[in-house]
């Protein structure tokens, strides 16, 4: 009898020993960087006894460029020049050409890719240049180093200028002076960088290459011109960055903005979305951009121009041609969001116009122009710098446009208590012929009952005038100080 | 005789328990993601693993959903299967990206583009719920599906009863060819 007891019990046990390690528990991993000086949290899951964190929060802990292939599984993580490449399902890891192996593979968590927590000590340690100590018995992930607070530099080449920007992590001091005529020295104390990382070759018109130092305490840029020419430098916010621009346009000394056109969207026989209670996007956005004109130009002095002040439809082209008629400085479009499905989306979104949206479309494009001009016969195929003159025609107020959106999405997100979506950038028809600035703003989703019935609510209508006007006033506080801090030499 | 019934009994007891416990459990460890099942199982000889893109619940990014289709010989029809499969909406938990009512009048393909031609009726347009996230949505779940599955494809050119269109509902340009966009799907 005893024995069978005894049988029994020990089956059962079995059968918890096998399941219990099988559920992954859900936990979380605190992060302590250089001995304290900052902290954060993270999610991990326990499969098996091991601890397996988010790949999409590692990649913003250390923020990595991440490439997804949906089909072969493929993971590619860039920090600067270093590489790191994986299949999920596979405990084989590719760093720098050269393979190494986890104990665990990564793997799929509901959808989302997580990894062995070894992935970080034993592979992105050396990636990030960073000490990554795991302690299991205190669940403490223990980072120093390889925080580099001045993080890449990049460039635009337009028609009369060059723009060098240098990404920050945190604001620092810097002194930007010329010690030679045609070299521009930028030091920014207590910078510390990967000076590898930030040397440029540009060979444009106006600038040669930049080439990075660090010094004991700061990191010392040089921009080499090709000829003695006036340059100013300010910083800006929201990712933190010093601006450097080669030659900057005379003629925008005493810059102002003086018009800005508000597109409500739709109108007529386009009643845009329409919500399950039956609002007309139309009719909401139209709402909202009269509020707003009302709230620029008598707080500003702005002169504003609507593209329908009405219920009437005006086509897609005639607004922007409307707003580069109107020597407009910024263009508005303001509309109401919409989904397919149950939950019908919901919360706040800017988007600003791009045509190269990402590395495919800027490869395919690179490729398709290489083939026109071989058909053209010219034998030639596109060298680097059609495609710099291709890229430039394709993102004139790229960067005044996203700065603009970011703006707008922070002034939203002080007004609103609905989600904040993202920034995002689109190939929009109606932002397409914009010769200035321009965003696109979907205030909320009409396709979401919850709120509908918040746009139908005046409240909530003037809230959101609101929010866009005060981005709208901080980036013209910000444009014109930029502006006037004209240094010519 | 009396203890063994007692002991009996306390046996079965005890595996029901067990059962009980391991069944009610399947949901929870479902949703741990335990039962991970490996996607790439040999497909049978007429079968065709492919993955559709559909929308998240929030019409933030679109997600992948695995579907076994009927595989085809010629290039053009097996396009048209997963436009079809898109149309017919996710089985899953994600959300559609597809008027219903629409219908895929014809498709072409141009070799020398690697382009696919998608000519809808009326309703893909006329049944669009609108909205900037909604279009995203709606054309790259085709575009993404497309070109992942089909190795001939790089370009996806979206038509209406035969011709161009400027935009779906008023927002994103579609007079032009769309290459792939990862940076809208969410891993």
């Amino acid at each position: 009898m005893v024995k069978r007891i005894s049988i029994g019990l020990v089956v059962t046990a079995l059968i918890a020993l096998i399941a219990l390690p099988l559920l992954a528990q859900q936990e979380e991993i605190k992060v302590i960087y250089d001995e304290g000086q900052a902290e954060a949290t993270v999610k991990s899951l326990i499969f098996q006894g091991t601890d397996f964190v988010y790949l999409k929060e590692m990649v913003k802990l250390f923020r990595l460029d991440l490439e997804w292939d949906a089909i072969t599984k493929k993971v590619t993580l860039t920090s600067g020049p270093d590489q790191v490449i994986f299949f999920v399902g596979s405990s084989q890891v590719m760093v720098n050409n050269r393979i190494k192996r986890t104990t665990q593979p990564s793997r799929f968590s509901n959808g989302a890719i997580v990894l062995p927590i070894e992935f970080l000590s034993e592979i992105l340690d050396g990636v990030l240049k960073a000490k990554i100590d795991w302690e299991p018995k205190t669940r403490i992930l223990k980072v120093s180093g390889g925080r580099l607070n001045v993080r890449g530099v990049r460039h635009s080449s337009y028609f009369d200028s060059t723009r060098i920007v240098i990404d920050l992590l945190k604001p620092l001091n810097y002194r930007a002076r010329k010690e030679l005529p045609d070299q521009v020295i930028i030091d920014v104390y207590g910078g510390e960088c990967n000076p590898g990382e930030l040397s440029l070759e540009i060979n444009d018109s106006r600038v040669k290459n930049i080439q990075a130092f660090q010094l004991p305490n700061a990191t010392q840029i040089v921009v080499r011109l090709i000829q003695d020419l006036p340059y100013k430098d300010f910083t800006l916010k929201n990712p933190h960055r010093i601006v450097l621009d080669i030659n900057p346009p005379q003629k925008r000394l005493d810059y102002k903005i003086t018009t800005i056109v508000i597109d409500p969207g739709h109108g007529g026989k386009d009643p845009g979305a329409i919500g399950r209670g039956g609002t007309r996007e139309k009719d909401i956005v139209l709402a909202i951009a009269k509020e707003l004109k009302r709230l620029i130009s008598e707080r500003l002095g702005i002169r504003v121009v609507l593209t329908r002040t009405g219920d009437y439809f005006v086509p897609l082209r005639e607004r922007t041609a409307r707003a580069n008629n109107e020597r407009a400085d910024l263009f508005i479009s303001i509309h109401a969001n919409a989904a397919l499905g149950r939950a019908r989306g919901g919360g706040f979104e800017t988007y600003f116009h791009s045509l190269a949206l990402t590395k495919e479309a800027k490869a395919v494009a690179r490729r398709e122009n290489a083939v026109i001009r071989l058909e053209k016969g010219s034998r030639r195929a596109m060298s680097q710098a059609d495609f710099i003159l291709w890229d430039m025609a394709h993102n004139t107020y790229l960067n005044e446009s996203s700065e603009l959106a970011i703006l707008v999405q922070e002034g939203l997100d002080k007004k609103l208590k609905i989600r904040n979506r993202k920034v995002d950038q689109a190939h929009f028809y109606v932002l397409s012929g914009a010769d200035m600035p321009s965003i696109l703003v979907e205030v909320a989703f009409i396709s979401n009952p919850r709120e509908e019935s918040m746009l139908r609510n005046p409240n909530f209508q003037k809230r959101v005038a609101e929010g866009i006007y005060n981005a709208i006033a901080l980036y013209k506080r910000n444009f014109e100080r930029s502006m006037g801090l004209v240094t010519t030499d | 005789m009396e203890r063994k019934r007692i002991l009996i009994i306390l046996g079965v007891l005890v595996l029901l328990i067990v059962v009980i416990v391991v069944v009610l459990s399947i949901p929870f460890l479902k949703r741990k993601g335990v039962f991970y099942r490996i996607p790439f199982l040999a497909p049978e000889e007429n079968v065709k693993l492919v993955r559709l893109y559909f929308a998240s619940p929030d019409a933030d990014y679109l997600r992948v959903e695995a579907r076994r289709i009927l595989r085809e010989e010629r290039i053009t029809d097996e396009a048209k299967a997963l436009v079809e499969e898109l149309i017919k909406g996710p089985r899953g938990n994600l959300d559609p990206t597809i008027p219903p009512e629409t219908q895929l009048r014809e498709l072409y393909i141009v070799p020398e583009e690697k382009c696919v031609y998608l000519d809808f009726n009326q309703a893909f347009q006329a049944n669009h719920p609108g909205g900037s996230a909604g279009e995203l949505l709606t054309i790259y779940s085709l575009v993404n599906t497309l070109i992942d599955n089909l190795k001939e494809i790089e370009r996806v050119q979206i038509l209406v009863e035969g011709g161009t269109i400027e935009t779906l509902a008023g927002h994103i340009d579609t007079t032009k060819s769309f290459p792939r966009n990862s940076t809208i799907v969410e891993y």
